[in-house]
Formats: C-alpha cells, sequence, structure tokens
C-alpha cells in the first residue's frame, strides 16, 4: 500500500484502512518486550479514537500513508499506553516544566519510563472539551494561567493516567504556569522531586558554572531514581539509552530537513508536530518511536526521492511556538501553506547527546539548549536559521493564551523579525469553543496568507 | 479527594482494564426517553434531531451514563424493504417482510445507509449527540445482528422454520445481513457512536443452543471480529434468556455482555474473567405494577457486580419500560452511583 501522497479525512482514513494488511495491524505494537500483551496494538484509523471522544479528528486533515497512520496511531494510544505500562508492573515518571532532557536518565533505568503530563495540553482541544480546565478552574488555576493547567485537571480527575510514581517538577528558569500546576500537585500527596533549573547564557564561563551546577542536580536526581526503581544507575545502559535518544533525535532532525525540501511538501504539518514532540518523553516507549519515526522517515523520504508530495502548498512557514489546536495547521495548509520549519520551544530536545564522558555533564549541556530559559534574542538566532535555511516566506507565532512567556517574548520576536523584513503574522490560540475569537484567528490567517501570495507574486517580477 | 469522574472517563477506564471510581450506570433508556421529552415513538423513530433531543432531555433528568440510540431492532430489515408498522406509544412492530419466497433472496440489495429507512434518523442523532455532549458521554448505536435482521426480512416464524427446512438459504440471508451491518456499523462509528451490537432473536427464549451455535453465533463473531480490527469495544447485548449459550458468549470476543434473565453470580462465574458485564435489572420491575423492591433487587446485583473482575456496568437486562415509573429508575441510578471500588491512585 503506497498512495499518492494526500491530506485526507478521517472517514477517508476508516475506508483506506481496510487495504491496510491485516498482519501489519497485528504486528503494530508497543511495549514489544512484553510477548504475550494482547492490548498493544495500535495501527488503527483516526476514527477509532474519535469514537471515545477526541472529536477534534473529525475536522483534522492527515497524511494518507501508511507510516503516518502508525505515527497516529502511536501518538493518540500513549494515555492507554502508560496504564498499560503500571499493569505490566513498569515505574512510570513524570518530568514536567521544561524537562524534556531527562527522559534519557529516565529510560535508562529497567522497566521504566516517562510521560509528560505537560502535553494534556493538547486535550481539550483534541476532544474539544472544557472539562479539564474547568477541573484546574476548580482549584484555582482559571484562564489566567495557559492551557498546561490542563495538567492539572487531569492530576485532579485521576483518569488520564496512572498516579506517577514519581513526578519531576522544575524550579527556576521554567514555565511558571507549570509550577503552579506543580504546587497544586504536590498538595495531592503525589511525590515530587524538584529540579532547579538555571538560564541559559551565552558567556562562556556561566555556561561551565550552569553545567556543573546542572551536573550535581542530575546525580541527585539519579540517586532519586535509584530509590523509586529500585535499581542501580548503569553507565552502560545509560549510554545504551543515549544511543537510542540519538538516533531519535537524528531522524526528527531529518524528518525535518525533508519538511523544507525544495519539492513539494511530502509531509502535513501536524504530523511534523507529532514528529517533533517525541523528543519530550518518546510518547512512553523509546524503542517503539525509533520504529515509527524511522518508519516515516523513510516515507517521507522516499516521496522527496521521487518528487512526490501534496500539491499546491507553496507558501513556506515556520512556524514558532507550538499550537495547542492543530486545526490551524490544516488552515494554513488549505490556504496553500505548508510548515518548512519551527520553535517549539522544546530546543532542549534536540541536541545530539556526547556518546563518551560523564554522563551528568552531557545532560546538562543539552539542557542548556532549553528555548525557553535566557533571552527571546536566541529564539529569534534559531527561528531566523530555519527562514533562511528552508527559503521560507513568512513566520506564524500562535502564542498561547493566559501564559506568561508569550507576552514578553512575541513583539520582540516580531519586531526583530520585522527588521529582517520577514513577514510575520502573531496570534493567541483560543481555548475551545470560543468560537469569535477562533473565527478572527481564522480571518487573519487567510489575509496573511494573500498578503504572502501576494508578496510572491511581486518578487518573482 | 479527586474530582468526580465523568461517564466519558470512567467508561473509558473499565475499557482498558482499569478500574474507575465506580461501575457506570447505564440502564437501556431508549424508548422511554421519549415519553420524558413529550413526544410520541412516531416522531421519536422518525427524526434524528427528535431522538437527540429525547436522550439529552432523559439524561439530563436521570443523569445516567450513556446516550442510546435506537429505535426498533429491524432497523437494517426496514431499511432493506420489510414493513413496520410505526405506533405512537408501542415500539414498531413487523408489518410485512419483504422476502416471503426464498427465491425473492438474490434480489435483495445493500441498504444505502445515508437514504434508506430510517437509517438516517440513527446517523442524525448520532451526530447531534456527539456534537452535543461527546466529550463527556459515550454515544451508543445499537445494532441488529445478523440473526434478528434475517429474522426481519423474512419473519420471524419463517426464518426459523427456514433454520431446519432451507439452512443454506438462512444462511445466505444471514451473509447480506452481516454485510448491511457492518456497512451501516461504519456509518455510525464516523458519525461518533460505539456500535452496541443486539440480537434479541438469537435469545435462549427463542432458539436453541445448537441453532446459536449454527446460525447465530458465526455472524456476531465475524462483526466482532470486523470491528475489533478497528480496537472497538464491543458489547454484545442478548435479551432474555441466555443461561444455555452463556459459555459460548466469549467466543463471539466480544468485550462486554449485556445480560438479562440470567442469574448475575452465574454470569460473573462463567465468563467474568474474560467480559466486562452489563447488566441485568428486569425491566419489569421498572414498572409501576411491579411490587419487587427495586432497590434491594438493585443491591444484590451491584453486590455480585462489582466482583467480576473484569469490570461492571449497572444496567438493565433489556430497555427500560417506555412506561417505566421514573422514581424507581431513579433508585436504580442512584444505588448504582453509591458503589464504589477501591482507588487506585
Amino acid at each position: 500500500m503506497k498512495p499518492k501522497p494526500l491530506q485526507i479525512d478521517y472517514r477517508e482514513w476508516h475506508q483506506l484502512f481496510k487495504q491496510v494488511p491485516d498482519q501489519q495491524v497485528e504486528t503494530t505494537r508497543y511495549y514489544r518486550q512484553l510477548d504475550d500483551a494482547p492490548w498493544s496494538q495500535y495501527l488503527f484509523p483516526p476514527s477509532t479514537h474519535a469514537v471515545y471522544g477526541n472529536r477534534l479528528l473529525r475536522k483534522l486533515h492527515f497524511d494518507n500513508s501508511p507510516a503516518a497512520l502508525r505515527l497516529w496511531g502511536f501518538v493518540l494510544s500513549e494515555g492507554e499506553r502508560i496504564f498499560r505500562a503500571r499493569q505490566a508492573g513498569m515505574k512510570i515518571i513524570a518530568p514536567m516544566g521544561d524537562l524534556g532532557c531527562v527522559t534519557p536518565l529516565i529510560y535508562s533505568f529497567p522497566n521504566t519510563i516517562a510521560f509528560y503530563p505537560d502535553c494534556l495540553w493538547w486535550t481539550p482541544f483534541l476532544m474539544e472539551s472544557h472539562v479539564l480546565f474547568d477541573d484546574a478552574a476548580e482549584l484555582g488555576l482559571g484562564e489566567d494561567s495557559c492551557f498546561v493547567r490542563a495538567a492539572l485537571g487531569a492530576f485532579f480527575k485521576q483518569a488520564y493516567f496512572p498516579k506517577p510514581d514519581l513526578c519531576i517538577g522544575t524550579v527556576g528558569a521554567t514555565c511558571d504556569d507549570m509550577a503552579a500546576v506543580m504546587s497544586e500537585v504536590d498538595r495531592m500527596e503525589i511525590p515530587i522531586y524538584y529540579f532547579e533549573l538555571p538560564p541559559r547564557s551565552d558567556v562562556v564561563s556561566d555556561q561551565t558554572r550552569w553545567v556543573n551546577f546542572l551536573g550535581v542536580q542530575y546525580g541527585a536526581l539519579t540517586s532519586r531514581l535509584e530509590e523509586v526503581t529500585g535499581a542501580a544507575f548503569s553507565v552502560e545502559r545509560f549510554r545504551a539509552a543515549v544511543l537510542k535518544v540519538n538516533r531519535l533525535r537524528r531522524l526528527i532532525a531529518e524528518i525535518k530537513k525533508y519538511a523544507a525540501s525544495l519539492g513539494p511538501n511530502p509531509m502535513g504539518a501536524v504530523e511534523m508536530m507529532n514528529v517533533e514532540f517525541a523528543a519530550l518523553s518518546y510518547y512512553g516507549d523509546l524503542d517503539e518511536c525509533v520504529e515509527v519515526l524511522q518508519d516515516f522517515k523513510d516515507c517521507v523520504q522516499s516521496r522527496a526521492a521521487a518528487g512526490e508530495g501534496y500539491r499546491g502548498q507553496e507558501l513556506r512557514i515556520v512556524w514558532v511556538t507550538p499550537p495547542a489546536d492543530p486545526l490551524l495547521m490544516n488552515y494554513v495548509e488549505e490556504l496553500g501553506g505548508r510548515v518548512v520549519g519551527s520553535e517549539y520551544v522544546i530546543n532542549q530536545t534536540t541536541p545530539i547527546l556526547k556518546e563518551e564522558g560523564d554522563p551528568f555533564t552531557i545532560l546538562a549541556e543539552a539542557q542548556l539548549a532549553a528555548s525557553l530559559a535566557g533571552s527571546t534574542a536566541f529564539r529569534v538566532k534559531l527561528i531566523l536559521e530555519q527562514l533562511k535555511s528552508a527559503g521560507a516566506d513568512g513566520v506564524i507565532i500562535s502564542g498561547i493564551f493566559g501564559s506568561s512567556h508569550c507576552p514578553y517574548e512575541t513583539i520582540p520576536i516580531v519586531e526583530a523579525l520585522r527588521k529582517q523584513n520577514v513577514p510575520v503574522l502573531s496570534f493567541d490560540v483560543v481555548a475551545p469553543g470560543k468560537m469569535r475569537l477562533q473565527s478572527q484567528i481564522y480571518n487573519r490567517i487567510e489575509a496573511f496568507m494573500e498578503s504572502l501570495r501576494a508578496r510572491k507574486r511581486r518578487h518573482a517580477g | 479527594m479527586p474530582a468526580e469522574m465523568n461517564p466519558r472517563e470512567r467508561w473509558g477506564l473499565l475499557l482498558i482494564d482499569e478500574l474507575p471510581d465506580r461501575p457506570p450506570v447505564y440502564p437501556l433508556v431508549t424508548s422511554h426517553a421519549a415519553a420524558v421529552f413529550g413526544c410520541d415513538l412516531e416522531e421519536y423513530c422518525s427524526s434524528g434531531k427528535i431522538l437527540a433531543r429525547a436522550q439529552l432531555q432523559a439524561q439530563s433528568v436521570y443523569k445516567h451514563e450513556g446516550l442510546s440510540v435506537f429505535t426498533h431492532v429491524g432497523i437494517l430489515a426496514e431499511a432493506m424493504g420489510s414493513q413496520y408498522h410505526l405506533r405512537k406509544f408501542e415500539v414498531p412492530i413487523l408489518d410485512n417482510p419483504i422476502i416471503t419466497d426464498l427465491s425473492q433472496i438474490g434480489d435483495l440489495r445493500l441498504p444505502d445507509v445515508q437514504k434508506a429507512g430510517r437509517l438516517p434518523v440513527y446517523l442524525e442523532a448520532i451526530d447531534y449527540l456527539y456534537n452535543a455532549m461527546g466529550d463527556v458521554l459515550p454515544v451508543f448505536a445499537f445494532i441488529p445482528c445478523s440473526f434478528t435482521t434475517a429474522a426481519g426480512l423474512r419473519g420471524t416464524e419463517d426464518f426459523l422454520m427456514d433454520t431446519i427446512i432451507s439452512p443454506e438459504d438462512a444462511h445466505r440471508l444471514l451473509e447480506i445481513s452481516l454485510t448491511a451491518a457492518i456497512i451501516f456499523c461504519d456509518e455510525c462509528i464516523l458519525a461518533g457512536a460505539l456500535p452496541v451490537l443486539v440480537d434479541p432473536l438469537a435469545s435462549g427464549s427463542v432458539i436453541s443452543r445448537q441453532t446459536y451455535l449454527e446460525f447465530a453465533f458465526p455472524y456476531q463473531k465475524r462483526l466482532i471480529d470486523y470491528l475489533h480490527r478497528y480496537d472497538l469495544d464491543i458489547t454484545l447485548h442478548i435479551c432474555g434468556k441466555t443461561m444455555q449459550m452463556l459459555d459460548l458468549i466469549p467466543e463471539t470476543g466480544a468485550d462486554l455482555f449485556s445480560f438479562d434473565q440470567v442469574d448475575v453470580q452465574t454470569t460473573v462465574k462463567t465468563m467474568g474473567d474474560r467480559v466486562r458485564l452489563v447488566g441485568n435489572l428486569a425491566p419489569n420491575i421498572l414498572l409501576a405494577s411491579s411490587k419487587e423492591p427495586v432497590d434491594q433487587v438493585t443491591d444484590q446485583i451491584i453486590l455480585h457486580g462489582l466482583r467480576n473482575s473484569k469490570g461492571f456496568v449497572l444496567s438493565t437486562g433489556c430497555e427500560v419500560p417506555i412506561r417505566c415509573e421514573p422514581q424507581k429508575l431513579e433508585i436504580v441510578i442512584n444505588r448504582g452511583k453509591r458503589a464504589a471500588y477501591d482507588r487506585i491512585w
């Protein structure tokens, strides 16, 4: 099954799924180390997940490749997977805040997995629901904090993931909305280990100091993980985990490179975002996640080699800050755009980790690449680099309504880009159901895309 | 204190082998919703919007934990040409089956699910309910299995005779009924509902174990297999007596078994390690005329149902009667909501 690249809806995937061979459905499984798990299949179409309440899936468009189906199936099964992990006796660790960098350490412990509660921020959008926001509000976190407050609602509900054996909370140079979530979680008698993040600095002497500072913290966190998992830290296992994580990060970088290729667009922006966010906690299964991304990379690589992709998406966009509402990306694509670069505030998950040397130093150095832990100039630099390398026509910044960093960062980023003569559209994504505000955003996207097209025409003479 | 789970969350946990705070409470409130809403059954069965609004009205009154889209068990047979007689205050009944002579089987055509019979009523109702409450309440579409549809195509007595006199023709009817069920299930899923398979005529109250094994079971299993390929959790509902085929039910692959006139303890013992159970308050207890103590009967069901290792849903054994005594249904629901599992967190 190798269809011509298209973006299709959930209805079309439901029918197309009939052509996926039974054996492929049967053998596509997570936690492959568990031979007899009857629940571990995950190659299912979006319609399956829509029936269970993920209502946005009825509106989204998806890539029509089996590799994309696998990616979606893997992403959408994460919630169940974390429960199954506990049923299978695994330890569950939940890093929170800007901590995607600790997951290689977590996965170096045997029978231990990580999940990232912050990512629950997508759930209200996916379900088109206020439930988790309402529950967070009951505990005091209302619309004055960003969408990560959904994670608090989920902790309060006890229905979205099992009780973690340990949460790793961040303090210091980190998301303060998530810090507010953590303070409430702390009151729920859930064990939290606090980890202090220093700010990123471009001064070399500071860099050394912060690496040392972080190294000490990684040492202490490791002791705590030893207690929780009952297993001693092993440098060999750590190196094995780093090798896998590096393979995963390289795959993400390669896939991103294909997103920016000059031929027709070989993948959807939402699929690319799913790929990039795999780097946080590997959707709860590092080994399978690597295979999923490998499959996806092979697919887009072969499309790029054959000059295949979606037609009519000629406006090249760098997307800044992940949109909690992925439908916005589909809309940009419908209007002739494609996402060729991104800055999703998870830059700490992108560096290739050193494969030799002191484990804690390796992790510390990667941590200091974090997007949000220092000056906005760093993010501007990341954006400009991608604009240039991908030959992008413009930038879309989808701010997070209620977040504390967006109001401070967005205007400086917009100004810096405009100084470089880069067209920029910035707006705040609003919570599900705010129809009037959403329609205003749609209008602005339309106008922006029209102006980009006109500009491109002018430049072409 | 954790926040109270909503029905969607409760069902979600149950279906992945996790214990929710308590079992879902899901009496089969179908045509009784029309009485709550104040419409007659002709209207209820003819307009998806009315059906949906009646379901929402009933749910807002009783606060039960699932929305049920169901008109009558002949929905597919009707869409394929059988004539059903709608009545204002009773459920529809079969007037004229489409197959009066076995030679007509070859002329049967699959229904156009967007147009035929009352199928669009279902789809409109599902879409309405899913958009209105789908984030917090599961929407269930009741789809008849092959045996029941074949009986609706042929007339029950004639079809039962066919199973003896002309079994090959019976199987031909069952095959086309299965295909119709599959294509209609697909549309219901796409509209946002989880299919609940109903096979009231495959009940031990109607047929023998042998007839079940030969003519009902294989088609139930194939339909469930089809839906399992999509990873959907499937409830099989069989009304009446099922004691004689209880051991066969798990072999259909059903994830949940909605049972009626069988003892809860026996059902738990027979299949409780493999199948989640949904049941089984006798609907007649909900009538004003019943003298049975609804509270005590409910408590007994909960007591034994909670012991089912694969999970349990408090329900009625069949549809809540149209003229159900609302206070009695409230007692059932309230007692169900007081039941609790030990929290895992």
